[in-house]
């Protein structure tokens, strides 16, 4: 059994709207062991940035968890003491939009030693060492020079290595990765994707990939949840989960993504559109799009089950007999 | 095969911007540089390349809405690059726009009917003409009437991309720009509106400039692929040909970085590029790519490539030029500098 580092159980994240109380997200559960790479997929709306604010304890105001446990080697991320100290040294995160993350008016030197200093304790000298070792390592030409430029004499794919320089100084164990290559160009994300392969295998972090790219995620991850309206509706190991969905939405999914490998008029879209989170949803939230829904699904809500090992999914039509 | 005329026709196209430095010193940059391609009556032509290629800027340049510097563009066999305004409000009635983002480009403040009914109006419907049009649109994008009243923030991201293409069609275009018309939606939308574009092709027989950045989309919805790379078109080909048979070490590249969603697919070794794209203001000299590229010879770095042409396969490199292999060799013809 590997060992279990973060632990999610039964998160639900409520916001206040004009029209009640609405979840944005149900029940997830997530762990992430040593060593993982853990894909969450999703569109947008389905939840996954905010599971993965709500395990640094960065849900704002008025959005609030209601229920549920977020644990970090067993100690309570919920508890803001803890979280503020988990934060930054061991589980780091890097944002899909690295511009909006960094401060435009403060060098690279200083934005990655701030880390340095605060979290790991460094003296500015040997601090200003480091960045240049981490900005070398993630592949930055001439660190020495670069680390006294400012974030808008970079380009998008040199700011996010930046990002991941920054997210990696303090030698966290986990990284949360929110879409790191959603705003690069393809041959860009290559190199990224490839540098983020790299690096977690050679100083063992795990990562928990966000996207929405069902390419990365086969091309990166180990493991898979995939997200629908606050749901996961599906768990399940990478290779497994594309070649035989399980879920009707996964299945979907994985059918309606275009591939460069693939002939023309190959994607099969999925019909309708997501369900809105102004309502409240009775039932399978996917049954409407869904071409196997039946009266049950309509009514009552499929609950995530184990139906083969390492195999979970969320729907009615799937339950062992 | 094709006895048509081609409705698009682009020659040597060279698109300058002026742009001034922040100590008074001023430059131009060349966004797109002597670019040529025909477009066909019914046809995808799509146009990749990453940000900054000037795909955008060419796609404008058709449409008029920035000057081109030289170089022609010529719709159904008339030329357009120098039409006046008010030619070109005839124009606008052939050629239309789909932009990328459905969230900015539809005004909040009109209904769905008002917008999609905004260009009849202007060229004078009215009545009862007026009203069954704008049903029959609706029609068209599978919308249904009901949501006619209703304001653009009541719709999802791929609803308000078919209310786009509702006005889009709205004066009957022979030829529709789409630029990055599905990149801002969820991939089980973004299906939707690929396959409702290539209907309303099939149905009304426009032809589409697509222009994208990422390439399994367009292997979806193209006929012809252009790969643009900083201002200069570097291969064009049929889709299938593209696809299988890259010739341009740049179109090799974008192709082999395209993640692919299947676990168990073996890459064939991957064309790992390094670095990032020179900038715009300040292009390499010979071949722009030659700062990239992994085939890169002492003549890329002086002079640009010539486009050779075999059998409808343009490519500007001279490593492919230079070298051809097979029987392609008889038909193989270097024509003009950059032009298709």
């Amino acid at each position: 059994m590997i060992e279990r580092l973060l632990e999610v159980k039964n998160l639900k994240i409520a916001f206040p709207t004009i029209s009640g109380i609405r979840y944005a997200t149900h029940d997830v559960t997530i762990n992430v062991g040593a060593n993982e790479r853990l894909g969450v997929v999703g569109e947008s709306g389905s939840g996954k940035s905010v599971t993965a604010l709500a395990i640094l304890g960065l849900v704002q105001s008025p959005g609030r968890i209601v229920s549920g446990s977020v644990r970090w080697c067993g100690k309570d991320m919920l508890d803001p003491k803890v979280a503020q100290e988990v934060r930054g040294r061991d589980i780091a995160m890097i944002f899909q939009d690295p511009m909006a993350s960094l401060n435009p008016l403060m060098k690279i030197e200083k934005q990655i030693s701030e880390v340095l200093i605060k979290r790991r304790g460094f003296d500015r000298s040997t601090a200003s060492k480091r960045v240049i070792e981490l900005l070398e390592m993630v592949g930055i030409p001439s660190p020495q020079e670069r680390s006294k430029q400012f974030p808008f004499e970079f380009s998008g794919g040199m700011l996010q290595r930046v990002m991941i320089a920054s997210a990696l100084a303090s030698e966290p164990k986990l990284l949360i990765a929110d879409e790191p290559t959603t705003a690069l160009d393809v041959t860009i994300q290559a190199q990224i994707l490839e540098l983020l392969s790299t690096l977690s295998k050679d100083l063992g972090v795990s990562v928990m990939m966000i996207t929405h790219d069902l390419g990365v995620v086969a091309e990166f991850c180990d493991r898979v949840q995939v997200m629908y309206a606050g749901r996961i509706v599906e768990r399940a190991p990478c290779i497994p989960l594309f070649a035989e969905p399980l879920h009707p939405y996964s299945r979907g999914l994985i059918e309606s993504s275009p591939r460069v490998d693939r002939e023309a008029n190959s994607v099969e879209p999925i019909a309708g559109e997501p369900p809105s989170h102004a309502l409240e949803i009775d039932g399978c939230p996917f049954s409407n799009r869904c071409n196997e829904s039946s009266s049950r699904c309509k009514i009552e809500e499929p609950q995530l089950v184990e139906v083969s090992p390492q195999r979970w999914v969320g729907c009615w039509n799937r339950e062992k007999k | 095969m094709r006895a048509e005329n081609p409705i698009i026709e682009v020659k040597n196209l060279s698109v300058d911007f002026k742009v001034r430095g922040r100590n008074g010193s001023s430059g131009l940059v060349s966004a797109v540089d002597n670019v040529s391609f025909s477009i066909w009556p019914g046809e995808t032509f799509a146009l990749v390349g990453e940000s900054g290629c000037g795909k955008t800027t060419l796609g404008k340049a058709i449409l008029g809405r920035v000057p081109a510097t030289s170089g022609s563009i010529q719709f159904s066999g008339s030329e357009i690059s120098s039409a006046s305004r008010s030619e070109w409000r005839e124009l606008h009635g052939n050629m239309q726009l789909i932009f990328q983002n459905p969230f900015s480009s539809l005004n909040p403040r009109m209904t769905v009917r008002e917008i999609i009914g905004e260009p009849l109006i202007v060229r004078g419907a009215k009545g009862e003409s007026l009203d069954k049009r704008i049903d029959q649109l609706l029609e068209m994008v599978r919308l249904p009437k009901s949501v006619g009243h209703r304001y653009p923030h009541a719709f999802s991201g791929g609803q308000r991309q078919r209310i786009v293409i509702a006005r889009a069609l709205a004066l009957s275009p022979k030829f529709i720009v789409a630029d990055e018309a599905v990149s801002a939606l969820d991939v089980s939308i973004q299906a939707q509106i690929i396959i409702l574009l290539q209907e309303l092709q099939k149905e009304l027989g426009i032809s589409y400039l697509f222009i994208a950045h990422n390439l399994a989309v367009v292997r979806q919805i193209a006929d012809r692929v252009a790969v643009m790379y900083l201002g200069r078109i570097v291969e064009i080909a049929d889709r299938e040909t593209l696809y299988k048979d890259p010739q341009h070490p740049y179109t090799k590249a974008l192709l082999s970085a395209a993640p692919i969603p299947d676990p168990s697919y073996v890459r064939p070794k991957r064309v790992m590029l390094e670095g990032d794209p020179p900038s715009p203001f300040n292009p390499p000299s010979g071949c722009r790519f030659n700062t990239r590229c992994c085939q890169v010879m002492d003549v890329c770095k002086v002079d640009s490539p010539p486009t050779v042409n075999n059998k409808d396969h343009h490519v500007a490199c001279w490593g492919v030029g230079s070298a051809p292999e097979d029987e392609g060799v008889k038909s193989l013809q270097i024509t003009e500098k950059g032009s298709f």
